[in-house]
């Protein structure tokens, strides 16, 4: 059967081109491509590349490749609405599925909150094109004019009233778009951007057919892969960063029924084992005793290594954001506050634990897995074995929660080495402890914010200094770290430190540290980190000068960004009714605060919130009872999974502000389960109140908006209900002792 | 020993009696809606119903069932879908969906031994079932709407 049209023969050019690290500046390594390590995929979507992402099937349903992996975000919702309203069919005769690698060109990493505001165009302009294609045939087969070949649901309408289904124009054979026909109509309607026209499937709710077998259990995630004759295969990953094999113990191994193959390479730390099934395979690794030469790796030297107050000591803030301190001499009147904050390192906690199957056979290299990046996924298998990309097939199934934490899918490959060695498909389990151990880390962030206040509540000065981890670079290999390092530094980790706030003399400059630790994209990279620091400072200024936290916040607003004006305003609105109480003595048991905090998610998405916080002395908890959350995110396909969206971002701020902390000891992550890593459980969940500001603008980012200003949220509102402020996450109510 | 999975009878050989119920049914009857999560009953991925009641499969071994009736995602309802599964579409309440068939398996316990749940109630109960997406608040309102569907 056909899938695709896709030209299997891209050029390593061109694919060097469509990975697209020339945006991260490293093009010139390119030119020695063979040595260049395996690269996550970052390149932009393209409008040719839409041309394989659709197929019209003999029944008349659209079958849509799409480019983006789904992992609960709802962008393959959202875009198949576009699909569907472009072609004037039934959301339900939109059958979409992730692309296999070897189906489309290769496509971006799903990250960033891009699917919409990246996607929706090519999305729309592919579709559009399948449509006018498909009225070129309608016209040609009745014998008119197209242009009296009009739209009609599912087909088309001719001027005598007779309809064309699209079943009518295809074949046996699917039907795909060519070359030549987005040539001949480049000036093709996106009816999914016209805000005239009347939307069928724009700004609707839609529900997903995957809903269903998700509640019945039927959707197959990478741990639920079944292929016949498969093994199972398992690492003895290091039990702690940086961690050595000093000896190996198989003891009774092969008494053990259903072992296939041990491999043993001290040298390499690599003890491996196949089984025929999961059960002998658990059976072989209790058997089996690894002894690791520890290492000594621990939190509290880490964290002194990225101390701001050390950097700026050793005059280290190798990259300044902005730099117009003209004048540090203020108002006479003018309060100055110094203060520090931090934010620890966090995990991804996916529920899913990353899994994947392999079979190598006769040279070339097959993987089903969940990745957010399937194609650095085929990449690194590529360069692991030496094949030649087209060699490595990567199948993409639904990924179990990301959040940036999937870029990598390191059981791929380690499935793909030991499928190498037995010749038959393998499926290598990671176990929560792995997945705590064994992947990268969101990185801890240390602030320093110098600023003074007029008593009027305007800005003299803002100076922020901080440091953290490279984020965006974090997966680079080492071998060209250092490169990268020396002329680069990482968008990531500055994402959201540039406050939005109208303040002449300011200075912004940070450090991006390298260290052990292995460091990623985290959901929102630094947007969450920065702006805690940020928005904890502006309420600390408020305070000093006695003005309400909001009034301040939109008094200093830079005069550009009327959305998040409009945005702090409505949140506003939807707390007038709060009480400001503030207590600083625990004369009584219970204390109740609220505290608003704002930020402009990648420069497009301005979210405001106010959380209320209930603390209760006697028990000695702090409780988030609720969340009111203003967001505008420009142009809304489903206001259902925007509103999911928001509610997950709002959940995931409180997990952070009040519960998330990794720690190391000697190399290890002490806290490598649930019990240990807690994150925001049921009951803890606060009532939330969201507003979705309706637009007509293009649609921005909404998977990781929401999260930036809720830790600031919540600490603000703690001190608003206690007075005692809280600058380091995560808050417990020993903060207040 | 015997138990019955999903009203089937199943008699489980010897030298299966000391796996964990969880592995059970995925590495052996191929039941792959029931998920691990942390292998240690921290998180509720893996729950399933023993006798009625929610069970974490994880912590559960086969010889301490012996003869008792175990029901899974994929058998929660047998005559087209659950009042909890049809409230969790309608409201689209999966993210990533990996958390969600131990998260239905708590709500279904919980309305059959409770069919006027509290807030409080509710949110107690569905407490040991972790969902990393941040879906909480849905399914809070997927279970209230069975909930007054009864009244």
């Amino acid at each position: 059967m056909v899938h695709s049209l896709k030209d299997m023969s891209l050029s390593r050019r061109r694919f060097l081109n469509a990975t697209g690290w020339s945006t991260v500046g490293i093009t010139f390594l390119s030119s020695c491509s063979s040595i260049l390590p395996a690269l996550p995929s970052t390149s932009d979507p393209v409008a040719e590349n839409a041309l394989y992402w659709f197929q019209l099937l003999p029944l008349g349903k659209v079958k849509f490749f799409c480019p983006r992996i789904e992992m609960g975000q709802g962008v393959t919702i959202g875009l198949s609405q576009i699909v569907a309203e472009e072609l004037n069919v039934d959301f339900t005769d939109v059958e979409c599925l992730t692309a296999s690698t070897d189906q489309v060109p290769p496509f971006k990493m799903t990250v960033g909150s891009e699917g919409i505001n990246k996607f929706w165009q090519p999305v729309a302009y592919g579709a559009a094109h399948m449509r006018e294609a498909l009225r070129g045939r309608a016209s040609n087969i009745a014998g008119v004019e197209a242009e009296t070949v009009n739209d009609d649901n599912n087909g088309f309408k001719l001027s005598d009233g007779d309809k064309i289904f699209y079943r009518d124009l295809v074949s046996d054979e699917p039907f795909f778009l060519k070359d030549t026909d987005m040539e001949e109509n480049q000036n093709v309607e996106l009816y999914s951007l016209q805000n005239s026209r009347k939307h069928h499937h724009v700004g609707h709710n839609r529900i997903s057919s995957t809903m269903k077998s998700i509640v019945t259990g039927a959707e197959i995630y990478a741990r639920d892969f079944k292929i016949p004759d498969m093994l199972f295969g398992h690492f003895f990953r290091p039990p702690a960063l940086g961690a050595n094999i000093k000896k190996i113990n198989l003891n009774n191994i092969e008494n053990i029924e259903g072992v296939i193959r041990v491999e043993k390479q001290i040298e390499k730390n690599v003890v491996a084992i196949v089984a025929k099934d999961p059960i002998s395979l658990r059976l072989a690794v209790k058997e089996i005793n690894v002894i690791w030469q520890l290492s000594r790796i621990n939190t509290t030297e880490l964290l002194e290594r990225i101390d701001v107050n050390k950097v700026i000591k050793n005059n280290d803030l190798e990259h300044i954001l902005v730099n117009k301190i003209d004048n540090k001499e203020f108002a006479r009147n003018s309060k100055v506050i110094k203060s520090s904050y931090s934010t620890p390192y966090m995990a991804h906690a996916s529920m899913e634990t990353r899994a994947a199957t392999a079979w190598v056979r006769q040279g070339k290299v097959e993987i089903w897995c969940g990745s957010q990046d399937p194609f650095f996924v085929q990449n690194r298998v590529a360069k692991l074995f030496g094949n030649d990309l087209q060699d490595v097939v990567v199948h993409s199934l639904r990924v179990g929660g990301g959040f940036g934490g999937r870029v990598l899918c390191q059981p791929a490959e380690e499935a793909a080495l030991l499928s190498k060695l037995v010749g038959k498909p393998v499926k290598v389990e990671w176990q929560r402890e792995d997945e705590f151990q064994n992947n990268y880390f969101q990185p801890p962030y240390s602030h320093l914010i110098e600023a003074s206040v007029r008593s009027d509540g305007s800005i003299d000065y803002w100076q922020h200094d901080f440091a953290s981890s490279p984020i965006i670079t974090g997966p680079i290999p080492k071998s060209i770290a250092w490169v990268v390092d020396s002329f680069k530094a990482d968008e990531g980790t500055a994402r959201g430190s540039l406050n939005p706030y109208n303040i002449t003399n300011q200075r912004v400059r940070y450090s991006d540290i390298r260290t052990e630790v292995p460091i990623g994209a985290w959901r929102g990279l630094g947007s969450a980190p920065n702006c805690f620091a940020i928005e904890s400072m502006m309420d600390e200024l408020a305070h000093k000068v006695e003005i309400d936290p909001l009034d301040f916040r939109l008094q200093n607003l830079s005069s550009d960004h009327v959305r998040l004006k409009n945005v702090l305003i409505t949140l506003g609105k939807m707390i007038s009714g709060l009480q400001k109480t503030h207590l600083p003595e625990k004369a009584i048991e219970r204390d109740h605060g609220y505290g608003v905090a704002c930020s402009i998610y990648k420069n497009q998405t301005p979210v405001a919130v106010a959380a209320e916080v209930d603390i209760d002395h006697s028990e000695q908890t702090i409780f988030i009872r609720k969340i009111n959350c203003v967001q505008d995110c420009g142009t809304i396909i489903n206001p259902q999974q925007v509103e999911s969206q928001i509610m997950g971002n709002l959940v995931w701020g409180c997990s952070m502000a009040m519960k998330e902390r990794i720690t190391f000891e000697e190399g290890r992550v002490v806290e490598n389960n649930f019990d240990g890593y807690q994150i925001l459980r049921h009951d803890e969940c606060p009532e939330m109140s969201i507003e979705m500001i309706k637009s007509k603008q293009p649609a921005t980012g909404v998977g990781e908006a929401a999260l930036a200003p809720v830790a600031a949220a919540v600490a603000n509102a703690v001190f608003n209900a206690t007075g005692k402020r809280v600058r380091n996450l995560p808050i417990t109510y020993d903060d207040l002792l | 020993m015997k138990i019955i999975v999903n009203k089937i009878d199943l008699s489980v050989p010897d030298q299966l009696k000391s796996l964990s119920l969880l592995n059970y049914l995925r590495d052996v009857l191929g039941l792959m809606g029931t998920k691990y999560g942390c292998g240690q009953g921290l998180c509720g991925a893996c729950t399933v119903h023993l006798d009625g009641q929610a069970v974490r499969s994880c912590q559960t071994l086969l010889e301490e069932i012996d003869g008792q009736a175990v029901t899974t995602i994929e058998g929660l309802s047998v005559n087209g879908l659950h009042p909890l599964q049809k409230a969790w579409i309608r409201n689209a309440v999966p993210q990533c969906g990996y958390c969600q068939s131990g998260q239905l398996m708590s709500a279904s316990a919980l309305l059959r031994e409770n069919n006027q749940p509290s807030k409080a109630e509710i949110r107690e109960a569905m407490s040991g079932n972790l969902c990393r997406c941040g879906t909480y608040p849905k399914i809070e309102a997927a279970i209230n709407e069975v909930v007054r569907g009864k009244e």
